[in-house]
């Protein structure tokens, strides 16, 4: 039974650990010391009020599709925020933040 | 689809399907692309409108009005409520899911060509002039070429920034909303209620629109400042908590409103922008349905008069024409909305409680305002402009 469990763990543990790391695959990498923005896709409700404020066109917005063009993004953080319900995070080194907390 | 059409219009809102409508009535050949599945959905929208502005498109039809508009509430921070009452409809809430889809008919019906799931991405540059759309469909890039894009893109307005318009505005313009539909609550069905305050919707309003005695929109916009600090989902979730603990939710949508005056430059070589893209939403109320079909219906028929005439700069008529109809009223509204920008909850406590002294036949849209801006003498005649009654 124990073994059962342990085993049980591993593998659940294991899964884990992998479902964050294929998620962190989504974030753009944040440059060292650097303030960037991500937008968290699969909880957005693609609004479209993020891509009306960004003055440089660097979001992309499909049917149910959002995504950050590198190139073109400077970090201004406006997309940040106007999102009515927080799915855009500033990202720093890899780990998220929401706005309030880097005020 | 043909490869070659005399008008493309990118989105099928009800500003993209009047402007579609407009143009194929001059005898074009037009083209109305929609980059969601459906026409009409999701709605991103609160539904009301005014009496006037849906006459003058469709007639008025019960399988698309959900409530008809009689009175008006207001709610002060303290709790203070001012009811406007009027002795005739003064407005509706819409099921915009069914009257978009009805307008887009018309528009089929004049004669413009529909597809959904048709996502624009780029436009086609030649010597300056837009001279098409690049999209993707079914999986596959096409390339439409077309003599005037018309941009009904919405709060996004993407197509215009491509065309090089200046179309993206401060995020302080830009009302960061949240709504929900809400069943098994109680409300009056002929009732617009709007609340005000700081702990209720900071630089905004929270609203309750009913759609029948049981249901409501129910949402909030507040504005890019504030929500800088907190989100209007958090504002909403405690709003609902407060006022309809056992409200059941049928649906939830994110919104940006752009409460702005209308951009500097709404046309250009080959391309002309209506509705949200174009920022003609009323500024104060925040209400956007019946100026974009009018932006709409200008921009259809000047596109069309120009491929007609065979002249394409007749197009940038189109600025003036707006400014005359509409533009110069939101500018008005704009003043007005700065205006009350800053009011703390005692200037709404203070403004509802005159108000309630008042008789109730005095008590007017007009004299609210009046009462508002009292201390901003510039801004009454800007009142008596607006608000006839």
């Amino acid at each position: 039974m124990l073994f059962i469990m342990t085993m049980l763990f591993y593998i659940l543990n294991f899964q884990l650990s992998y479902s964050i790391n294929e998620s962190a695959l989504m974030y753009r990498t944040a440059k060292k010391g650097k303030l960037m923005i991500d937008i968290l896709p699969d909880k957005c409700d693609f609004c479209g009020c993020c891509v009306g404020v960004c003055p440089e066109d660097a979001i992309e917005l499909k049917e149910a599709e959002i995504k950050i063009i590198d190139e073109r993004c400077t970090n201004c953080a406006k997309c940040v925020y106007s999102c009515p319900i927080e799915v855009i995070k500033f990202n720093k080194e890899g780990v998220l933040f929401d706005r309030h907390v880097i005020m | 689809m043909k490869n070659e059409y005399d008008v493309i219009v990118v989105g099928a809102g009800p500003a993209g399907s009047i402007a579609a409508r407009f143009a194929a009535q001059e005898g074009v050949s037009v083209l109305m692309l929609e980059k969601d599945r459906d026409v009409g959905y999701p709605v991103r929208c609160a539904e009301a409108i005014n009496k006037a502005g849906v006459e003058m498109f469709i007639k008025p039809d019960y399988k698309w009005i959900t409530a008809d508009v009689t009175k008006f509430s207001f709610t002060a921070p303290n709790g203070k409520e001012v009811v406007l009452e009027f002795d005739s409809v003064q407005g509706y809430v819409l099921e915009r899911r069914i009257f978009d889809y009805e307008l887009a008919k018309t528009a089929a019906a004049a004669g413009a060509e529909i597809i959904t799931r048709a996502y624009v991405n780029g436009l086609i540059m030649e010597g300056g002039k837009v001279s098409g759309v690049t999209m993707e469909y079914r999986g596959e890039k096409k390339e439409i070429r077309a003599k005037i894009v018309i941009g009904a893109d919405g709060t996004e307005s993407r197509v215009g920034r491509w065309a090089g318009l200046q179309t993206h505005i401060d995020f302080r313009d830009m009302e960061s909303c949240f709504q929900v539909t809400a069943s098994n609550i109680s409300v009056d069905p002929n009732t617009l209620y709007f609340h005000f305050g700081s702990q209720v919707s900071p630089g905004g309003y929270f609203w309750i629109f009913p759609k029948g005695k049981d249901t409501a929109n129910i949402g909030l916009g507040i504005n890019g400042a504030e929500c800088k600090k907190r989100s209007s989902l958090s504002y909403l979730n405690e709003n609902l908590e407060k006022l309809f603990p056992n409200a059941s939710i049928l649906t939830q949508v994110a919104g940006g409103v752009p409460c702005s005056v209308t951009l500097k430059k709404i046309s250009g070589e080959g391309i002309m922008l209506v509705g949200d893209a174009a920022r003609q939403v009323n500024p104060l109320s925040g209400g956007g349905i019946a100026s974009g079909m009018i932006g709409g219906s200008i921009a259809g028929r000047l596109a069309g008069e120009a491929v007609k005439k065979n002249n394409l700069s007749h197009i940038f008529d189109y600025d003036k024409e707006w400014h005359k109809e509409r533009g110069k009223t939101h500018e008005i509204f704009n003043r007005l909305k700065e205006g009350i920008y800053d009011f703390k909850d005692e200037d709404f406590n203070k403004i509802m409680g005159k108000m309630l002294d008042l008789p109730p036949e005095k008590r007017t849209m007009k004299r609210l305002f009046m009462i508002a801006l009292a201390n901003k003498p510039g801004l009454l005649i800007d009142v008596a402009k607006v608000f006839l009654v």
